[in-house]
């Protein structure tokens, strides 16, 4: 695919780690399954500094696998062992989770593909799911198996490979429940052929990878017949600092890889004064216990990483290719207040009770950050 | 083993492999290195000394024991057992005193557990020894030794076997890390639990002893303090001077040695203590049964022992997957468990949950399922939704499961505690069910002397919060009896004083008898150990009249006639220095309930009671004036206290009762201009009640406030809500007070009164609807109106249109009150 593409899926970024866990599987392999699930969860977390040699083009070569993962290493066992049972997997957190980064980097690993993805919303209907017609040919020729345009559900089954649907709650009911007959009876009929046309057998290695946000209350709850086939696993915002330090910093890094801002400065201290915002906002308290009001943005991890990644680009564009503190303010408000402007309070809040203390005791870089405030506008 | 200096390299490979050598063939002691409760551990602990025969077991457990050792293996005794120590520092030897205690005369109790459950290595070694004839010792200091390491290090008064430096280490936290184990236990199931049932006892002992070396030596990198100040290094010499002493004893045969494998790492090579160790009079020991729910508690959730006893079941049929035989079983269990809650729990899911937990096992690299990856799989195939929210049931019945219902039994040659003996005597001799079924008791206390005192042991036993009380309503077929697990006069809050009887929901649960024991230093019977709590409990509310005379109550209830003068005492002593009316002032509605209940509660020859009543109103009346300028909730327990000491003054069948002083008292209250007007309200309408005062004198007051400026107005609305909560009847019977707030009002610009008319109105609603008839009646004869004569008489067009025009100004006035909508 372009190297110009915008966002590669994951298999495509870490081509030589999948080659170098491949070459050296040694671990029974599901039915259907590129890797061991050993081999999946190294793809995941990371092989601790160990290198791992595979030959490249011929000659050898050694990567090191790295994290891709951060969070409860547990959850991507038990993620990985459900995948590798009769049940679906049904990722759920408040947004920004990482949620959609796992359920990828799941697919990728064991089926070498991401991209057999539906993404939910009220709009999306059956045949997006399943198939739709090709209705020149079917008009033409009648159905066909050559008419049939096949949706990402029928190729996982027909493929035995791994089908992602996002954000699955926000799809109507009676569109959900179109995947009870795939994940208890591994079928999917088509009345419009025949014979063994008409019928598709999902393949060992098929299953489905839901995500849902357990913020969007109100939206269509999913019936028990369908949860049954889930096992759900619930994702946890990063408890731990240092943790989302890490997650922003690498993230970021992955987001410029390429752009003219690859180069652009994003030093410790004004990443932790990012992380700690957020954490502090998100946890309704400052490290030092202090209460804080909390607004109804979401102030998630992937959303740190989106305004670190605007701010990088903000000093490239117009500043001096080092990212200063007044740089996240100018792009924090973008992420920290969407619905009402309760949301600013809620900031402007924030800088009074924790920031100012701080830059008060001129610690690190908060006075400049303080300073910034102008750009909280509202 | 030398003490390592910081400056030492690692231990290498070969250092580890000579010490862990010497010890696995030293040819004088069978070392034994276990973990607390650990099945694999006991099995090869068992095994090893099948083997070796020794001459004597030493096991890791107070030394102060050893005597009870034979009730521990006597064939009728039947884990989970405790050890339980405590010491009462009746001579401040450790001088907390009045720190950890609530007074300096009340003796700080020490306390703490050694638990023995079959599966545990301990109890296996001694049965094992035993059946050896060998002689069998704990080997470790007894409580008395290490209070001054353990409790007091930690503040605590309580101490228990944990697992230690083997778990808190930074050798263990990168082993941990790089495994991706999420804590020690689950370390500990994969590694050592399950891998090592299926090794040899020597390969099992070798690699427990390499990883406790590992261990100790990273603990010894920060040097030997941590170990000094908990008190390990003065142990492990105490243990190695008992080992010594075997040794002596037994010069032919080999001594084993079952301690936690941190010790037994260093116990080769240990100086051992010199002198013996001094008997301390204070400390007392004994062996009792014990609850896996208990059990589980004193270590937190994490210390799972049903689900240990399975395993060990397992073991002990021979199974040769014993945890993952024992896994598939709880976790049917567990399926029956949140099917009998109503939730869904299918056998699909039951096949879901098994797969995953052993493809978990798979990918852990785990010899068996472990106790997490059956938890794990639990949560996978039963939770739907967030776990959080949606877990509960699963998880209080995956915990009801895995920490098992078991009680243990201790034969009766060991004997029970006094206080427990007492307890199921009583119980036998009231009839009180203990088999833990749920039952209602009814205790007819106004009439059956055997009833009081049935009573009086419940109230004890509630007091002393013995566990055997259940929600009325429960065993009982009436299911309109309030919650609550009794139903009777409650002579501590006033309320179903004009019950007879008292009505008990029971249901005794296993954890009676750790209550009991944890009981047994306090006194040899339930009623002393009642007596002693009600000691402590006093000490804790001294110089609060209040709280005192409510213990002063509770000792009435509870039939504790002998400690009554004491606590009269402390009553006294508490009137003497309480300076604070409201509190006096409940002491005193408790006190008058005890007096005029005296032959209920069986205080009726207690000739001192009506003398500390008369000292309380006294104190009460002094006290009173000081309270007219009290605001909000301090005003309202003013306010009630100045009820009770009326209900005092006019009720109480008592000459020596100061009333005088009373009545100069309040009046000095109700004249304080500026006081609190409410207060002030109540005062006059308590003097009134007295016959201490007389209509003019209150009208007068009232007159001041509306005759005021504005904000001397807004005061009569509070001062006529304080005097109609004390008097209603004089607003009912005084003429005189009537005219005198009618002219008053009358006279008020419009404005004021609009502002005084909410209070006024809220003071107005202190009458019921009769009474307001009545006034009503009286205020229309006093204005001239008949109340039976229409209102209006005929009227020509002259009086129709002022009438209209009245009617009309009035809606403009309401409509510029009420505001624009």
């Amino acid at each position: 695919m372009s190297k110009l593409a915008l966002r590669l899926p994951a298999e495509q970024r870490y081509p030589d780690e999948i080659a170098a866990l491949l070459a050296n599987d040694r671990d029974a392999r599901p039915a259907g399954w590129r890797l061991s699930p050993r081999a999946v969860e190294t793809f995941l977390l990371g092989s601790s500094g160990r290198a791992l040699s595979f030959p490249r083009d011929g000659a050898p070569a050694s990567v090191e696998i790295s994290r891709k993962f951060y969070g409860d290493d547990v959850l991507v066992q038990r993620a990985i062992v459900t995948l590798a049972s009769d049940r679906g997997l049904l990722l759920i957190g408040e947004p920004g989770t990482a949620k959609s980064w796992l359920s990828e980097h799941l697919a990728a690993a064991i089926s070498g593909s991401s991209l057999l993805t539906i993404q939910g919303s009220a709009g999306v209907t059956e045949d997006q799911i399943k198939y739709a017609w090709n209705y020149a040919l079917l008009l033409a020729e009648g159905p066909t198996p050559r008419a049939l345009v096949p949706g990402p559900l029928y190729v996982g089954m027909r493929e035995g490979q791994i089908v992602r649907f996002e954000e699955i709650t926000r799809t109507p009911h009676e569109v959900q429940d179109t995947l009870l007959s795939a994940l208890s009876d591994k079928v999917m009929v088509v009345p419009e052929l025949r014979g063994d046309d008409g019928v598709v057998l999902a393949r060992q290695g098929f299953n489905i990878i839901g995500t849902a946000n357990t913020r969007d209350r109100g939206v269509n709850e999913m019936s028990s017949a369908l949860k049954r086939r889930f096992n759900f696993e619930t994702v946890p915002p990063v408890e731990a600092l240092a943790e989302e330090v890490k997650i922003v910093r690498t993230q970021v890094k992955h987001l410029l890889a390429g752009s003219t801002a690859e180069r652009v400065s994003l030093g410790d201290d004004v990443l932790d004064l990012l992380v700690t915002t957020f954490h502090e906002i998100r946890s309704g308290k400052t490290l030092d216990g202090v209460k804080l009001e909390r607004g109804g943005a979401v102030m998630s991890t992937a959303e740190a990483v989106s305004v670190g990644f605007n701010a990088a680009l903000y000093a490239n564009f117009f500043g001096e290719n080092v990212v200063e503190p007044e740089h996240l303010v100018i792009n924090l408000a973008g992420a920290a207040v969407k619905d009402a402007s309760e949301d600013l309070k809620v900031l402007k809040q924030y800088w009074d009770v924790a920031v100012k203390p701080r830059a008060t005791k001129d610690v690190g870089l908060w006075k400049k950050y303080y300073k910034a405030r102008t750009f909280l506008k509202g | 083993m030398a003490a390592r200096k910081k400056t030492d390299a690692p231990a290498r490979p070969a250092e580890v492999e000579a010490a862990v050598e010497a010890i696995v063939t030293d040819p004088r002691v069978l070392w034994c290195p276990v973990r607390h409760f650990s099945p694999t551990a006991a099995w090869h602990v068992r095994k090893a000394i099948e083997a070796a025969r020794p001459a004597a077991v030493l096991v890791e457990g107070p030394a102060d024991a050893d005597g009870l050792i034979r009730y521990i293996i006597d064939p009728e005794t039947q884990p989970p057992l405790t050890l339980f120590s405590s010491l009462s520092d009746h001579d401040n030897q450790f001088g907390q005193n009045g720190v950890l205690s609530p007074s300096a005369d009340i003796a700080v109790r020490y306390r703490g557990w050694w638990p023995l459950t079959e599966h545990a290595p301990e109890y296996v070694a001694l049965k094992a020894g035993a059946a050896l004839d060998a002689e069998l010792a704990f080997c470790d200091l007894p409580l008395s030794e290490t209070i001054a390491y353990k409790h007091l290090a930690s503040g605590e008064t309580q101490q228990t076997v944990d697992d230690g430096h083997l778990a808190r280490n930074r050798y263990f936290e990168a082993l941990r890390l790089a495994e991706r184990r999420r804590n020690f236990d689950e370390f500990w199931n994969a590694r050592f639990e399950t891998e090592g049932f299926h090794a040899s006892t020597e390969r099992y002992f070798r690699a427990m002893l390499t990883f406790a070396w590992c261990v100790r030596n990273s603990v010894l990198d920060d040097g030997e303090a941590a170990l000094v100040a908990d008190g390990t290094l003065q142990r492990e010499a105490f243990m190695r001077q008992r080992i010594d002493a075997a040794l002596k004893t037994h010069k032919d045969r080999p001594v084993a040695v079952v301690t936690g494998a941190f010790h037994t790492v260093a116990l080769p090579w240990t100086v051992p203590a010199k002198g013996k160790l001094a008997k301390n009079k204070n400390l007392d020991t004994m062996v009792t049964a014990h609850a896996y729910t208990a059990l589980a508690n004193l270590y937190g959730l994490n210390r799972l022992p049903g689900y240990n006893h399975a395993v060990w079941e397992h073991i002990e049929a021979g199974d040769e997957t014993p945890f993952s035989h024992a896994a598939l079983a709880l976790l049917t269990e567990v399926m029956r468990r949140v099917r009998a809650q109503k939730a869904s729990a299918s056998t699909a899911d039951a096949v879901t949950a098994w797969q995953c937990a052993q493809n978990l096992a798979r990918l852990r690299g785990n010899r068996e399922v472990t106790r997490e990856d059956l938890a794990d799989a639990l949560e996978m195939a039963l939770i739907k939704g967030d776990a959080r929210l949606h877990g509960g049931v699963v998880e209080a019945a995956a915990r009801e499961v895995l920490v098992g219902r078991r009680v243990g039994r201790v034969t009766p040659e060991a004997g029970k505690v006094p206080v427990m003996r007492d307890y199921y005597q009583q119980c036998k001799a009231f009839k009180l069910d203990v088999s833990g079924e749920a039952k209602t008791v009814r205790c007819d206390v106004g009439r059956v002397e055997g009833h009081r005192q049935k009573s009086a042991f419940l109230h004890q036993c509630a007091f002393l919060e013995v566990p055997m009380f259940t929600r009325l309503g429960e065993g009982s077929p009436n299911q309109g009896v309030p919650a609550g697990f009794f139903k009777g006069p409650d002579f501590a809050t006033g309320e179903n004083l004009h019950l007879l009887g008292e009505t008990w929901g029971l249901r005794w649960s296993e954890r009676v008898d750790e209550v009991l024991v944890d009981l047994s230093d306090r006194g040899a019977s339930i009623a002393q150990a009642a007596a002693h709590r009600l000691r402590d409990a006093l000490a804790e509310a001294e110089g609060d009249a209040a709280a005192t005379t409510r213990l002063l109550l509770k000792t009435a209830q509870m039939g504790l006639v002998d400690a009554f003068d004491a606590v009269l005492v402390a009553v006294e002593a508490a009137i003497a220095s309480d300076a604070r009316f409201e509190r006096l002032a409940g002491g005193l509605a408790d006190l008058m309930l005890l007096y005029q209940y005296r032959d209920t509660l069986a205080t009726q020859g207690n000739a001192r009671l009506m003398a500390t009543l008369e000292a309380l109103f006294q104190k009460c009346a002094l006290t009173v004036s000081g309270c007219v300028y009290a605001q909000g909730d301090q005003a309202r327990r003013v306010l009630d206290g100045l009820h009770t000491v009326e209900r005092a003054a006019l009720s109480l069948d008592a000459a020596r009762l100061d009333r005088g002083l009373w009545v100069a008292q309040l009046h000095a209250l109700c004249e304080t201009e500026d006081g609190q007007p409410m207060l002030r309200g109540a005062g006059y309408g308590v003097l009134f009640a007295m016959g201490a005062t007389r209509e003019k004198v209150v009208a007068a007051a009232l007159t001041r406030y509306l005759r005021g400026g504005r904000d001397e107005v807004l005061k009569a609305g509070p001062f006529l809500d304080g005097l109609f909560l004390s008097a209603k009847n004089i607003f009912l019977g005084s003429a005189r007070l009537l005219q005198c707030v009618d002219e008053v009002l009358g006279g008020l610009p419009w404005e004021t009164f609009k502002l005084l008319l909410p209070d006024l109105r809220r003071a107005f609603t202190q009458f019921i609807p009769s009474e307001i008839d009545q006034i009503s009646a009286r205020v229309s004869a006093a204005v001239g109106l008949d109340a039976e004569a229409p209102v209006a008489a005929a009227l020509d067009e002259t009086g129709r249109a002022t009438l209209a025009a009245a009617e009309a100004r009035v809606a403009a006035q309401l409509d510029e009150f009420l505001g624009p909508r």
